[in-house]
């Protein structure tokens, strides 16, 4: 009987627990927060996306540009916190992944009606990194054949046209 | 001997268009060269593989079409079919790069996105533009930059010796105007205009770039690329957030500024620099423009303040003012998110998008649309109708207007603006048609249909890789009919159907 108990009441604590855990874990998507602009203005809200393109300095406050695979946004942060991002996503390099909590606004007065996060926390949760890019066989033997056509295509060409 | 005419008809045609390939086989030495300073190996392979197979094209065209160049003079039917079959091979043959990248999910998106380059109209497809390379963005705003000037500009300017011909294609491309009595000195002067904006603005938005915070290296070609998509009212963005990436409030003025003037019509920009200032003010398209202009912003602005959608005045400025005249000039920077347009803008706001779109730019420039000089002689047209009407019948009046030079506004003006305006209104009808079919709210589908027909680029968000096909290949058709302004396409078709007709009837015999 006592075991019984045991395993309904460790039962009862995952049912409780593993949800809560769910909830923490989730973030908002950049593409809701265009659709649906209204129930999202003025409130704080977490979003986590990769940094792209490179900072935008602008003295104590820093634009940080993410993209988390549903669209881009822009994010006004304290230039202390964008400098604990070092990569930035672009066709070489993976951008730091960073979680970052803040107030979204569909029309900041601050920045001339801008849609934007204010951030107020930011964490980087996943480095990034260089994205190795090994030259295609493919393409390099491909690009060997229609160098040689090419040459030999020229020369008939400069031949005619002289004659 | 006798000789066959319709062969010559076709070889003709094949030997400019081979020059005009070899032209843009030529151009991609930018994006190869911007892919060796990056290091960004695949991408040079891509641009060489690519430039040999349009230098091989371009050859064969030109020897199979060599014997017909010295015998036959390029006719009016030539001259048409060139420019509009030359943008049909060179949308394929520009999209190699692009599907060799690997950033299209289709050869479809790939045509779609060249296409949308070649007319300056800037609605897109590509995956992942943020991680895009630099070989790639040269490319695509080199493609809009040349799509701006015209193809059959660079031709004329650079490859073909015998101008005699050349009016013919140039007009063909959409443009009519001559600022010198030669038309390959035209070509010249549309370039050197060019040239000499792309200096100054590039340099404007570098320096810009860098107070903005871009590292001077990127700044230069962020700015190069945003000077190009502006001159040419083409609305391409090396990055998916298009302007708004920038969050500069000065960046987006200089860009306001040189789409505005990439809009006005080439023989202004040579008048203006000929010495005459007045021509500004006097001239009909710009006296259209900025009436147009100023009603659509001061409307727009009323409405969206009064729904509290943007409630100061530099947020309505921004917001409001640039999209109104980034649509007005059909370039598309957009610096709001589409979807904001059907959220935010309303009704009435979409319908002043729509109605600024579809009048567009001026004639003879980068810019699309119906043209604010067809805008201008119409509603001259209208008022001289009226005056006659309240006047004695007996007397004879004649009515002019002024575009670069006075003209005198008779009938067969006001058709042939009229007939280009219903063609306009009616692939903007078919668009629209189209969208809802295909299960878009009306609203989206007009307001895609006024950006395509109108070679505008601002999207509401209807545009994306996952629309339907038919969709796509109907956009790209009304990009290229808008672009080339109906006749040499219609020329085309005729040529062809014409030759279809004589092999049938050979046929049957």
């Amino acid at each position: 009987m006592v075991r019984i108990c045991k395993i309904v009441l460790i039962s009862i604590f995952l049912c409780i627990i593993v949800p809560l855990k769910c909830n923490a874990m989730s973030y908002t998507k950049i593409d809701d927060l265009i659709q649906k602009s209204s129930e999202y203005n003025n409130k704080t809200i977490t979003i986590k996306a990769e940094a792209i393109g490179e900072p935008l300095n602008r003295g104590s406050f820093t634009w940080i540009n993410v993209n988390d695979g549903s669209n881009a946004i822009g994010i006004w942060m304290n230039s202390d916190e964008a400098k604990r991002i070092l990569k930035y996503g672009n066709y070489k390099e993976r951008g730091d992944v960073i979680e970052v909590t803040g107030v979204y606004h569909k029309n900041c007065t601050e920045h001339g009606g801008d849609v934007d996060i204010h951030a107020d926390s930011i964490r980087v949760t996943e480095k990034g990194y260089f994205k190795n890019e090994p030259i295609e066989k493919i393409k390099a033997e491909l690009a060997i054949m229609f160098i040689l056509t090419t040459v030999l295509l020229s020369s008939i060409y400069l031949k005619k046209v002289r004659s | 001997m006798k000789i066959d005419m319709k062969a010559y008809d076709v070889r003709i045609i094949v030997y400019y268009i081979g020059y005009i390939i070899l032209g843009t086989a030529a151009a991609m030495v930018l994006p190869m060269a911007t892919s060796l300073f990056y290091r960004e190996w695949n991408i040079l392979l891509d641009f060489i593989i690519s430039c040999c197979i349009s230098i091989d094209i371009g050859i064969v065209f030109v020897l199979l079409g060599k014997g017909a160049a010295n015998k036959v003079r390029v006719q009016w039917k030539h001259g048409l079919a060139i420019a509009s079959l030359s943008w049909v091979i060179l949308m394929f043959l520009c999209a190699i790069p692009y599907v060799l990248a690997g950033d299209y999910f289709s050869f479809l998106d790939a045509c779609f996105d060249v296409i949308s380059g070649f007319t300056t109209s800037g609605l897109i497809l590509i995956q992942d533009l943020d991680h895009v390379s630099m070989g790639i963005n040269m490319w695509r705003h080199l493609i809009t930059y040349i799509g701006g000037q015209g193809m059959v500009v660079v031709a004329l300017s650079f490859l073909v010796k015998d101008s005699a011909g050349g009016y013919k294609m140039y007009v063909g491309e959409g443009k009519d105007i001559e600022l010198v009595p030669n038309v390959k000195g035209t070509a010249k002067i549309i370039w050197i205009i060019s040239i000499i904006y792309l200096v100054i603005g590039t340099l404007a938005l570098w320096i810009d770039g860098i107070i903005i915070g871009l590292n001077p290296v990127s700044s230069f070609f962020h700015g190069l690329f945003i000077y190009m998509s502006s001159w040419s009212t083409g609305g391409f963005a090396p990055m998916s957030q298009n302007i708004m990436y920038y969050h500069s409030l000065s960046y987006e003025i200089i860009t306001l500024l040189f789409f505005i003037i990439g809009s006005f019509n080439f023989g202004l920009h040579y008048a203006i620099w000929q010495g005459n200032r007045k021509e500004i003010f006097k001239n009909i398209e710009t006296q259209s423009f900025f009436i147009t202009a100023i009603v659509g912003s001061f409307l727009a602005a009323i409405f969206l303040s009064k729904t509290h959608i943007y409630n100061n005045a530099i947020s309505i400025f921004r917001r409001v003012i640039y999209n109104v005249l980034s649509a007005h000039t059909t370039t598309g920077f957009e610096n709001v998110y589409a979807r904001q347009f059907a959220s935010d803008w309303g009704s009435f706001g979409i319908f002043v998008m729509v109605i600024v779109m579809l009048i567009g730019g001026s004639a003879c420039s980068t810019a699309g649309g119906f043209k604010g000089l067809r805008i201008g002689v119409l509603f001259k047209g209208l008022v001289c109708d009226v005056r006659k009407l309240l006047r004695s019948e007996s007397r004879v009046s004649i009515f002019k207007y002024h575009h670069i030079k006075d003209h005198i506004l008779d009938d067969r003006i006001i058709k042939s603006s009229s007939l280009i305006i219903i063609c306009y209104i009616l692939i903007f009808v078919i668009g629209t048609g189209i969208g809802t079919f295909y299960g878009y709210p009306l609203a989206d589908a007009a307001f895609e249909a006024a950006s395509v027909s109108g070679n505008v680029g601002l999207t509401i968000g209807v545009t994306s890789p996952s629309m339907p096909s038919v969709l796509k290949i109907y956009y790209i058709f009304a990009m290229y009919l808008g672009r080339l302004e109906f006749i040499s396409v219609f020329a085309l078709i005729g040529f062809a159907l014409g030759g279809i007709k004589r092999k049938w009837l050979e046929f049957a015999r």
